[in-house]
């Protein structure tokens, strides 16, 4: 079911915080399924803590899995486990480089996420607004 | 690249100037919704809710150059005055952001109301598999039927 656009009336003066949201909320550019799976997979890999950590180290650079490994006291098979949770989402890249394994941050999938999380924060914070001056129009219930 | 709160998705927090009864109320009742549910700008002619564990809800929200932008989804989480949960997607296919969850929580701050609202993603094929216990006895009923 498409929207129907309304026949155009007197328009309101757009508010500075409405400026960007336009005719379309959330403007998405139709994400195809696969790059909603990304976005998905990418939370569910940030859900971690360790992940998070192992990820904003990725962001200052590469880094080798005994690298990613050092500030955490689990063990390294199971930080390895964690890294390839990233490598699933497809958040990072291991290669072997001669006796080591280098981590990479592949940006894509965190640029999506962050993308979404900015997107979503002005769409609630706008919603927030407009709860916050009804509810001083409105200090009880009714009209 | 720096992302905050993304270990949920995203969280957002205000403190409201009304006590969390009458927020609760703001938040539930469709006839209030209609007042205040989309950003500033916008109009809400339309809210549909049936404000139960299962029960969809369905807010027409038009923008200012009159296309309009529909919400839908179901509630999975209702404890009055503290927590309000419900599954968030748009009804145009075109615009399909696949199930994702908005959950309220209204902290009592006397007369003024914390509140917090986290928005995340919920994996495709684990939509069951997720915090609410509303959607545990949604899950049971079916198997109930199917039994």
């Amino acid at each position: 079911m498409r929207p129907t656009p309304q026949p155009r009336g007197e328009a309101p003066a757009a508010e500075k915080s409405t400026k960007w949201l336009s005719n379309r909320l959330l403007i998405l550019n139709q994400m195809a399924k696969s790059e909603l799976d990304v976005l998905d997979a990418c939370f569910a890999a940030l859900a971690d803590p360790t992940r998070r950590r192992i990820v904003e180290r990725l962001e200052r650079g590469p880094a080798t899995v005994g690298e990613l490994a050092e500030p955490f006291a689990i063990s390294l098979p199971a930080v390895s486990k964690h890294i390839r949770v990233l490598e699933d989402a497809g958040m990072v890249d291991r290669r072997r480089e001669g006796r080591v394994h280098r981590c990479r941050l592949r940006p894509h999938p965190l640029r999506e996420a962050a993308a979404w999380v900015s997107r979503h924060k002005r769409f609630w914070d706008a919603q927030l607004d407009s709860l916050e001056a009804f509810l001083a129009d409105h200090p009880e219930d009714s009209e | 690249m720096n992302l905050t709160r993304t270990d949920a998705g995203l969280t957002l927090t205000r403190t409201l100037n009304a006590p969390r009864e009458r927020v609760w109320r703001a938040w539930t009742d469709a006839e209030q919704m209609k007042k205040w549910f989309s950003p500033p700008g916008f109009t809400t002619p339309h809210a549909d809710v049936d404000l139960r564990i299962g029960g969809a809800y369905r807010i027409v929200m038009r923008a200012p150059d009159g296309v309009d932008n529909v919400a839908v989804g179901m509630f999975r989480v209702i404890e009055p005055p503290a927590r309000l949960a419900y599954t968030w997607n748009w009804e145009d296919p075109a615009s399909n952001v696949g199930d994702t969850l908005v959950t309220i929580e209204l902290r009592d701050a006397g007369a003024r109301t914390e509140l917090v609202l986290i928005h995340e993603r919920l994996p495709g094929k684990e939509a069951v598999d997720l915090h609410a216990d509303g959607w545990v006895g949604c899950i049971s009923s079916l198997e109930s039927h199917l039994a």
